[in-house]
């Protein structure tokens, strides 16, 4: 009896089939060769397309770039000759080939914005700030045109992003041209607290040029900030001992803080070197007036501020009647009752020891007095300017 | 046990399937094309430095000979050596599709390269984009030649090498997928439409290679500023319909003028032409050739709102004279640039005198640029994506909307034949208007059935009882549910003869072997529901919401009939008589 076969220990499906060729070892079919070949020479034909389209590519764009360049060039030339439409066309061809070269679009936006055809410029600036919104000159330039517009928040938002924006050269006198033109808008414009701390950035990043100085505490004075302008003027005249213009202006400053003895000095100086300098030597008269009437002047005795406090009430009264224009009938009574005692006051003559709540009342009348006059007469002619400083300091903080 | 080769048993030489092939064929589609419409371009430009130099317009002389010498040439070119490049590319491409099964012969693409380059280059007011379609279209035709694919997608190649010609120029792929799928395709078909992506993917991924990543148009920032606006865009909109159909009206009786004219003054027409236009270009040098960088001027404000309007119509002007003449070039190009400067124009006058406040004029340069495209080619979609994709800018995409939509309708209204059918026929070709085709109103079950409902039983209902039934209700065919739920039909024939033969208490799932019969429903295509007719003759109608109502029923006689067959007609098809031989089918 023949033995059985011993049994496979692998499954059927895992077991060798010797008459199957493994798969990986089939011989391709002629399509597929055909195929193959075909695929690979669009393949080779392809590459070698590709070679020559790069290379006609680079010639092109040396070509493109070389003839943009010359354009530029010459947009350049024609530019710095004033002839700005003729650099606009060569600025406009170069910039065709180059659409992305923010140099040659600068150029062209600011040849437009020489050429006043703000709105072309605009739109080239504003394409170069959504490429960059950190470029300073772009943001410098529409600044200008928002400003030329009359369009103040806009300039306002522009400079200060040129201010701190990214600058390719002279980033420092670039910034500080913007300040100033900023400022320059600001005072157009009336904006004093914004003034005032533009100015104070100015004067710490302002190199030593002393016209520059100058400008700024001007600028101070009309912020009204004359602390700052003093400050200004004092380093001024600490390095110029003859600056007439420097002496005018600290006086200003000090006439402008109530400092009237100060002021007086500085005015005095200006016109020993500048005798021609009559708005100095006006409000040289008006220190002096203001000095002579000032009760709390330092260094007065009981006895002068006692005087010079009857004095005001005399003139805060002249002042107020001449408001009234001499119809004292059916005024309202308490006016009436202030000129009443006004009058009391000026007819009352004290000697001897005069006591401080005389010299108070008197004050505080002449305060009340001034401040009725202005209530009732705001447009009125300014009276002499001495008086109004005076009354008008008293009137703003009562002794 | 470890098999180190045994990752290998996959790998294995085989022929790809004809639609990997085909996809395989897209991207190398995309490839040529993209690589051949980067040398046209440099072709184009070197033409132009060379004839017209730099800045266009600075040579007097050239401005006004280069034209004409250069539309003379490519005249030459295209009458004498490569006739093939003749006429349209899109015309071109859909013949390949619906008349040569894909051939498109490739010394067209030859003859469009050298033609083109010259009469573009020279100033002539006329595009690259149409050639550039044209190119794709052959080049795309010799590959599926070479590869030798299927006859199926062979007639569609070409259309897909047109997309990739049409992207490559524009460097816009969705813009030319779209086209070729709205005007040369006219149907959303899978197949087609991957490989056409595929190609106009890879033909833009090559022109960005070598020219680099930027939009045809480079829009400065803006924004909308008064929903009021919306109207002025309209206005655009309106303004551009009328324009584009008169614009179209001028070129059919222009070409009408000169085909009856003499052949010696066919032939010298496109250098009259060219000479016209140099003449005008002397004045108005924004005009001659593409005319891209106009555009782009034009965005930036350039121009004053009247030179705007006075270029749009000039290039009107010059654009009949060079497209009429039968100066090779294409369409597009001029079509965006008289929109862009209508629509420019158009804004700056609203920037004067509306009331309320408007934006800058680049919104409306580019609202104004799809307006006159979608009046003259009469592709809605492909103008509002193609103005989306030039721009790069999301936030014109309303008023692009509304003011194509309506420059598309105004221009249909207008001009009931589109402009690539016009000109087709001009070339001696009749191909599908596929506006009519997208328009045609297909008929649906709804159409024809009755609203009769077909009396139901139950598979184990009695022979007997069902008969009665179906002559209580006069319905010669009832509805049986078989045990699976399913639905057959019952005759009243069969039920009488079932009755009559065997025992009428006898369950009629027994007695007859219960067919199931497809279910139809209103809104399915008429044809669709022709096809599953199969041997029944009537074919009830079910709800979508409740699958087991019936709503009703479709008879084949009544399809036959709302297809405009009589019965009586189809008899005499089955057996003609010698009278009526002259009968045509429908």
């Amino acid at each position: 009896m023949p033995e059985p076969e011993p049994q496979s220990e692998l499954s059927p499906d895992l077991q060798p089939k010797p008459e199957e060729h493994p798969r990986w070892l089939e011989l391709p079919s002629s399509e597929a060769i055909h195929q193959l070949g075909t695929y690979a020479g669009l393949f080779v034909v392809m590459a070698v397309l590709f070679a020559l389209t790069s290379y006609m590519a680079s010639s092109y764009h040396a070509a493109q770039l070389a003839e943009a360049a010359n354009l530029f060039a010459a947009g350049n030339l024609l530019a710095s000759d004033g002839e700005d439409a003729a650099a606009i066309v060569h600025y406009r061809t170069a910039l065709a080939l180059q659409p992305t070269n923010s140099d040659y679009r600068m150029q062209m936006a600011l040849a437009l914005l020489h050429a006043g055809r703000l709105e072309e410029s605009q739109t080239h600036l504003r394409e170069l700030l959504q490429a960059d919104p950190t470029n300073g000159l772009a943001n410098l330039a529409l600044a200008r045109i928002a400003n030329q517009n009359n369009n103040l928040d806009a300039a306002n938002t522009y400079y200060h992003r040129a201010i701190y924006g990214l600058w390719s050269a002279d980033g420092q006198s670039n910034r500080l041209q913007a300040r100033l033109e900023l400022v320059d808008l600001l005072v157009r414009s009336d904006q004093k607290p914004q003034l005032v701390s533009e100015l104070m950035s100015l004067q710490e990043e302002m190199p030593p040029d002393d016209a520059l100085k100058r400008r700024i505490a001007g600028m101070f004075l009309t912020a009204g900030s004359p602390a700052h302008a003093q400050e200004l003027y004092q380093e001024l005249v600490r390095v110029e001992r003859r600056d007439a213009q420097a002496y005018a202006g600290l006086g200003e400053s000090e006439f402008q803080m109530g400092n009237y003895a100060a002021a007086q000095r500085a005015y005095q100086t200006a016109l020993r070197l500048n005798p021609d300098n009559e708005p100095a030597r006006r409000h040289l008269q008006i220190s002096r007036n203001a000095l002579a009437l000032d009760p709390q002047l330092a260094g007065l005795g009981a006895g002068e501020r006692y005087l010079r406090s009857r004095r005001l009430v005399v003139l805060a009264l002249a002042q107020l009647d001449l408001c009234l224009g001499g119809q004292h009938g059916g005024i309202d009574p308490s006016i009436q009752s202030l000129r009443e005692a006004a009058q009391e006051r000026i007819a009352e003559r004290m000697r001897g020891r005069i006591p401080e709540e005389t010299i108070e009342t008197n004050l505080s009348l002449a305060a009340g007095l001034w401040q009725t006059r202005q209530n009732l007469c705001p447009q009125a002619a300014r009276s002499e300017e001495a008086v109004a400083l005076i009354l008008g300091r008293l009137a703003q903080s009562p002794p | 046990m470890f098999q180190p080769l045994a990752w290998r048993k996959n790998l294995r030489w085989r022929a790809l399937s004809e639609t990997q092939r085909f996809l395989l064929l897209a991207i190398f589609i995309g490839i040529f094309v993209g690589l051949l419409i980067v040398c046209f371009h440099i072709a184009i430009d070197y033409v132009s430095w060379i004839t017209l130099g730099m800045p266009v317009g600075s040579n007097r002389l050239a401005t006004v000979f280069a034209p004409m010498i250069g539309a003379a040439l490519a005249s030459i070119l295209v009458l004498a050596v490569f006739r093939a490049a003749r006429g349209s590319g899109v015309s071109h491409t859909k013949s390949a599709l619906y008349v040569s099964n894909g051939y498109v012969p490739f010394n067209a693409v030859i003859g469009k390269f050298l033609a083109c380059s010259l009469s573009i280059g020279t100033g002539n007011s006329l595009g690259p984009e149409d050639p550039a379609l044209h190119m794709g279209a052959g080049t795309a035709s010799l590959l599926g030649r070479l590869l030798k694919i299927g006859r199926e997608n062979m007639r569609s190649v070409a259309s897909v090498g047109a997309a990739a010609g049409l992207a490559a120029a524009f460097n816009t792929p969705i813009t030319a997928v779209l086209f070729v799928i709205e005007e040369v395709i006219g149907a959303w078909n899978t197949a087609v439409m991957g490989s056409t992506v595929l190609s106009a993917v890879s033909a833009v991924v090559v022109t960005r290679w070598f020219l680099g990543n930027e939009p045809l148009f480079r829009v400065p920032e803006f924004e909308l500023t008064h929903p009021s606006e919306l109207l002025i865009y309209a206005g655009i909109g309106l303004v551009g319909g009328i324009l584009a159909s008169i614009f179209v009206r001028g070129i059919v009786r222009f070409r009408r003028w000169l085909g009856v004219k003499p052949p010696w003054f066919r032939y010298a027409a496109p250098a009259i032409g060219g000479l016209l236009t140099g003449c005008i270009g002397l004045a108005y040098a924004p005009v001659l050739g593409a005319g891209y960088g106009a555009v782009d001027s034009a965005l930036h404000e350039q121009f004053p709102w009247q030179m705007l309007l006075t270029l749009g119509i000039v290039k009107i002007l010059v654009t009949w004279i060079c497209f009429s003449a039968g100066t090779p070039g294409g369409m597009f190009a001029p079509t965006l640039f008289i929109g862009a400067m209508i629509g420019g124009g158009l804004g700056g006058l609203a920037h004067l005198y509306w009331p309320l406040e408007t934006s800058s004029i680049n919104a409306y340069v580019l609202v104004g640029m799809g307006t006159f495209f979608a009046g003259v080619f009469r592709a809605p979609m492909t103008s509002i994506f193609m103005v989306f994709e030039v721009s790069a800018t999301y936030v014109i995409i309303v008023p692009v909307m509304i003011a194509n939509t309506i420059a598309y309708l105004v221009s249909r209204q207008f001009q009931p034949v589109p402009f690539f059918s016009l000109i087709a026929r001009m070339e001696g070709l009749e191909l599908p208007s596929l506006e009519e085709q997208r328009e045609a109103r297909p008929l649906r079950v709804e159409d024809a059935m009755r609203a009769h409902v077909l009396p139901t039983f139950s598979g184990r209902a009695p022979v007997s009882a069902a008969l009665a039934a179906l002559i209580s209700n006069g319905s010669q065919f009832g509805m049986v549910i078989r045990s699976d739920g399913k639905f057959s039909l019952v005759e009243e024939e069969k039920l009488r003869f079932a009755a009559e033969v065997g025992n009428g208490s006898q369950e009629i799932a027994v007695a007859f072997s219960l067919q199931v019969v497809p279910r139809i429903y209103p809104d399915m295509l008429l044809e669709a529901a022709l096809k599953k007719f199969g041997p029944h003759p009537v074919l009830p109608v079910f709800n979508r919401a409740d699958s087991d109502q019936a709503l009703g029923t479709l008879h084949l006689e009544e399809v036959f009939r709302t297809y405009g067959v009589s019965p009586g007609r189809m008899d005499s098809w089955a057996e003609p008589e010698p009278a009526k031989v002259e009968e045509k089918a429908p």
